[in-house]
Parts: structure tokens; sequence; C-alpha cells
């Protein structure tokens, strides 16, 4: 029987959760170590972050276990379909969080508090992917970011680094 | 009651608009732009305040421009060399960080650039890399005429430092490439830096012997790549699990690793590939445990003799094949038969010239039960590589894909590349109805 564990999100919401899927998190892990974690624990994560991170853990988690129980015997054929297996699930997982940038940042800002330095990379490569290849003013534009600085500024800090912006 | 409803609808715009990106703490923004190239990262200086200097604290400098290499010529060389350490200098000017993941330099650069490569050796060690790259390998003419960088005696100096060894204890991954290095270097490096694990040397003039030996090491990966003067190798180390080694002829000694099932070995006319006059050495008492498997052959000698061997555990072999003439390459497929579990096989194909005679040893019985995946790389289209294809449709009954990879070795001119994809087209009149076939 698998120990379980209640998270609690920031909107009062309770997750029963097992503890291996958990324990991917260092902070939560450190938590259930210290016996800080009896009853409820309480997260400062709203519900429908937390459902995303659980979502992701989960995926990892299966992954993981998987991979243990493996034989070497005709592993080669189903290492190729798990990976194509994990590669759809990010993928459609990438997709949604392009779709939902709140989600994206809430997701960001989640992994780094919950100490899950496998999404927060995952999430870090994918916005760097949104931003590779781009002018600052696409970047802007994408991202809502405002131009504080004055013509004068932008062309002293454009020529400082003049050859990060030649063709 | 529409008003309103806009109204709200307007609102909600106005959240998904804010500039959320720039509200993250600096180390998840400087993660992000740490993923992105040096010029991109640079560029993100420009796109607020916020931002202006959050690239400088990136932890990756990939200073490889080793893609421009492929189109300098003598004319524009010079130029380029002093643009990429003017862009390499400024970039350092402006980094701030103190400490990197990685440090890469690749560009053609030689002995004349001495104090410049010193000085960005030091950097990086001062910087706490983990990973390390100096590849100078020349784009032009080799020997680069005034001679090759070599690692100084005060770079040295530096690490032996107490400071020097404080800051290379994080090291993970050292890859030298055309940098004079001595033994005695990269055994400093072996010794004193408890989380190496990777390490490769290429082109090496000061390389004469190595010792790998004892306990403190956790070197995994060991890889040199053609260091002509290399006379001596000693090897044993429990942690190592891959071993590359390509170049002349030496003695080596190689014991105590039990953990080793990658290697590839080769060399030019006096060196370790199979065929006459060369022997695999040591590395054979260590085939048993073997799961990956790369060895250079010149197929044009005569008598191709593979050792007597079993290797009971290998799953991919891969032959890098160099021939002035050849009329079979079915010789080849004589060591698979002491490999029972072989899944793929590679073959790299690097023949100057087939013969126009091609002979059919009778190998009737052949039978290779496990092989899923075959991969011919550098396929002309001549009817020596077709006929090593048809033998495996008859031999491997549970082939699932073959790979082919078009691209003739010596003449890569459109008109025989697209020769050479036609007559692998031509493969799928023959092809097993479980087999697939794949063109690139």
């Amino acid at each position: 029987m698998a120990i379980m564990y209640a998270l609690k999100s920031s909107d009062n919401e309770i997750f029963e959760v097992e503890q291996k899927v958990i324990e991917q998190s260092e902070t939560i892990k450190k938590m259930i170590e210290d016996g800080a974690a009896t009853g409820e624990i309480p997260l400062q994560v709203s519900s429908k972050t937390l459902a995303k991170v659980l979502e992701w853990c989960k995926q990892r988690q299966h992954k993981t276990v998987e991979n243990e129980n493996d034989d070497n015997k005709g592993k080669r054929k189903k290492e190729r379909d798990e990976d194509d297996d994990i590669k759809e699930w990010e993928n459609k997982f990438s997709d949604e969080l392009k779709a939902d940038k709140d989600v994206l940042f809430d997701l960001l800002l989640a992994s780094n508090y919950l100490d899950l330095p496998a999404l927060l990379s995952f999430l870090c490569q994918l916005v760097a992917d949104m931003v590779a290849g781009k002018m600052p003013e696409e970047i802007r534009r994408m991202f809502n970011i405002e131009n504080d600085f004055t013509p004068e500024e932008e062309k002293a800090i454009t020529a400082e680094h003049g050859w990060a912006f030649q063709p | 009651m529409m008003k309103k409803a806009r109204l709200e609808f307007d609102a909600k715009q106005d959240e998904i608009l804010e500039d959320w990106l720039s509200t993250l703490p600096d180390d998840i923004l400087v993660n992000i732009i740490s993923r992105l190239n040096l010029d991109e990262a640079a560029r993100t200086s420009v796109l607020s305040s916020r931002w202006k200097y959050l690239w400088t604290f990136i932890t990756s400098l990939d200073f490889d421009d080793s893609e421009l290499l492929k189109s300098v010529s003598e004319d524009t060389i010079v130029e380029e060399r002093a643009s990429y350490i003017n862009w390499v200098n400024k970039v350092l000017e402006l980094h701030r960080g103190l400490s990197v993941n990685e440090f890469i330099i690749s560009f053609d650069l030689d002995a004349s650039h001495g104090s410049t490569i010193t000085n960005w050796i030091h950097t990086a060690i001062s910087k706490r890399v983990q990973k390390f790259e100096l590849n100078l390998l020349p784009a032009l003419c080799w020997p680069p005429p005034p001679g090759i960088y070599t690692f100084s005696q005060e770079c040295y100096d530096n690490l032996k430092s107490p400071h020097g060894l404080s800051c290379i204890k994080n090291l993970r991954s050292i890859y030298f490439d055309t940098v004079n290095v001595t033994g005695e270097i990269l055994e400093f490096f072996i010794y004193n830096c408890p989380y190496l694990d990777e390490l490769r040397v290429g082109r090496s003039d000061n390389l004469l012997r190595l010792k790998v030996v004892g306990s403190l090491t956790q070197l995994k990966c060991l890889d040199i790549d053609c260091c002509s003067n290399l006379e001596e190798l000693e090897i044993s180390c429990s942690s190592l699990l891959s071993f590359k080694y390509y170049g002349p002829k030496i003695k080596y000694n190689i014991k105590n690793v039990p953990r080793l099932d990658d290697v590839a070995i080769g060399g030019g006319t006096e060196g370790h590939g199979i065929g006459a006059e060369r022997v695999l050495g040591p590395i054979v008492s260590y085939f048993p445990q073997l799961k990956t498997l790369e060895l250079h052959v010149d197929v044009s000698e005569e008598n191709i003799q593979f050792p007597q061997c079993e290797l009971p555990q290998l799953r991919h072999l891969t032959f890098i094949v160099s021939a002035h003439h050849c009329n079979s390459l079915l010789g080849l497929t004589r060591m698979m038969n002491s490999c029972p579990i072989l899944q793929k096989l590679t073959l790299k194909l690097e023949v100057f010239n087939y013969c126009k005679e091609i002979t059919r040893p009778p190998f009737p019985n052949d039978c290779h039960r496990h092989l899923k995946l075959v991969e011919l790389i550098g396929f002309s289209g001549h009817r020596v590589e077709l006929q090593l294809a048809v033998y495996f449709f008859g031999t491997a009954n549970v082939l699932e894909e073959m790979h082919i990879e078009v691209e003739p070795w010596e003449y890569k001119l459109d008109a025989n590349i697209h020769a050479a994809r036609r007559r692998a087209e031509k493969l799928e009149q023959v092809l097993p109805p479980r087999v697939k076939l794949v063109i690139n």
C-alpha cells in the first residue's frame, strides 16, 4: 500500500498524492523528512497550477518506474516506443502551456518554489525556444515587455553589443 | 448590459497582456537566457532596463564558431580570426557571472595567439567551469604554420596554486583538440578533479605517456584521437565505461576496467585497426563484456583477420571501412557470427574505389537472428554496397529497418548523390515486406 499525502493548494483544495510522486519535489521531501508534514501540507500554489505540477510528476514517476523494471531483452524497441510516448506527451504539455501563458508563468514559479529541477529546466527551455531567433521587438511584443529606454539609451546599448545585432 | 460584458472582456485582455516574464526572479531569467546562443542572449539586454544586465550572468559561454570555418579561405581567415578573438574578449569583458557550466572555444587558432588563449583558460578556470572545451582545429592547413598552441607552463602553475586547485574542483568534462598538452598535465586534471568523468584529447604532439590508474579517479569516458607521438598508455580504472582510441600503434596496458562496455579502436597504417599487421591488443580480453564496439577496418588489405573472439553482450557493432580498392564487403559479416545478440550494425564507408569485378563469397548459411537495424553511411550505390544490403535482406530474419545515408565519400557532386539515391531506391524492389527502408 503506497503512502499517501494530502497537499493543500493556496485556494484550499486538497490533492491526495502518493509519496513517491511528490517526493520529486525537494521542498516537500524536506518537509516530510523534517516531520513538518503531518496531516495536510499547505502549499503556496493555486489548485489549477498544482494540478499541472502533479500531472508532470506522475508522468515522470511513470517513466522512472518503467525503466527500473525493464529487463535487457527487447529493451531497444520498448525504449524507443517509450521515448516516442514521452515526446508526444511533452509536446502536448508544451502546446497547452504556450497557448496559456498565465499557466506557464505560474508553473515556472511553482517549479522553482517546489524545487523540481527537471520541470524548471523543461519550462526554461520552452521559453528559450519561444525567444530563440527573434529580434528584440518581436520578443517585446510576444511577452508585452515595455521598452523603458529612451531612443538614445537603446542606441547606446545596441552599439555596445554590436556583434550580437549583426545579421 | 452589453457594455458591461464588453468592459469585463477588456479587463481580462489587459490581464493577459501583463508582462509577467519580466517579473520572474533573476535566476529563472538567467536560466532561460543561458539556453540561447550568445548573440540571442546579448540581444536581450535591449528589451528593457530589467533585462539590461541579466545576460551577463549566463552560465553557458559557448564560443563555438566552427560552422563559419567551412566557408573561410586564405584571403579571409586572418580577418575572421581577429573578429573571433574580439568577440570572445568582448563577451568575457562584459560577463559578470562567477561560475559557468560550460566554456567552449572552437575556432582555427594557433601558437601565434598563445597569450590570448592562455588568458581564456585562466578565465574559464577562475569561473569554476564544469565543462571545458578548447578546440583549435585548423580549417585550411595542417599543421598550422606557426605551430600548435601549447598549454602553457604559466597555466599549469596557476592550476597548482591553492586557488587554482579549488577552482577546478567542479570540472566534469575536458576536451582539448589541437592543443599540445602533456601527459603530466592531463594526469594532474585526472587526479585533482574529483568529479571529472570525461576526458577527450585530440592532436597533442606533447602527449607521450598517459597513466589513468587508481581509485581516486571517477573517469567514465576516455577518448584519445590522433596523438602522433603517444608511446604508452596505462589504464586501470574501475569507473571507466567508454574508451576510444584512434592513432598510431602504441604500447598499452589495460586492466581492472570491469564496467567498460563501449570501445572504439582505429588508426593509420601502423595503427590499431583490424587487418594485416594490426592488433587490437589487450582490448580483446574485454570483448566478452562489451555492448558497443567500433572498429576501423581497411578492407583493401589482403586477409582481414578478425581476432578469434566471442562478443556475447554486443548490441551495436560499427565498422568504419576504408579501402583503396574493394571487391566485396561481405567479409565484414564474418565477425558478426561471434555476436549472438547483435541488434544494430553501422557501416561508415570511406572507399576510394570499388573494383569492377565483385566477388561473391558464399555465406548462404549465415543467420543474424537479432539484427533489427542496419545503417549504411556514405552510400554511393555501387554494386558492392547493394550486394551487402541484399545479403542482410536474406540473412537477418527480424530486420526492421535499413537506414541509408546517401553521400558518396570521394566525389560529393550533385549528380553522384542523385545517382546513388536512385540506386538506393531500387532496393525497394527486393525489400522483404517487414523491412522499412529509410533513405537520407
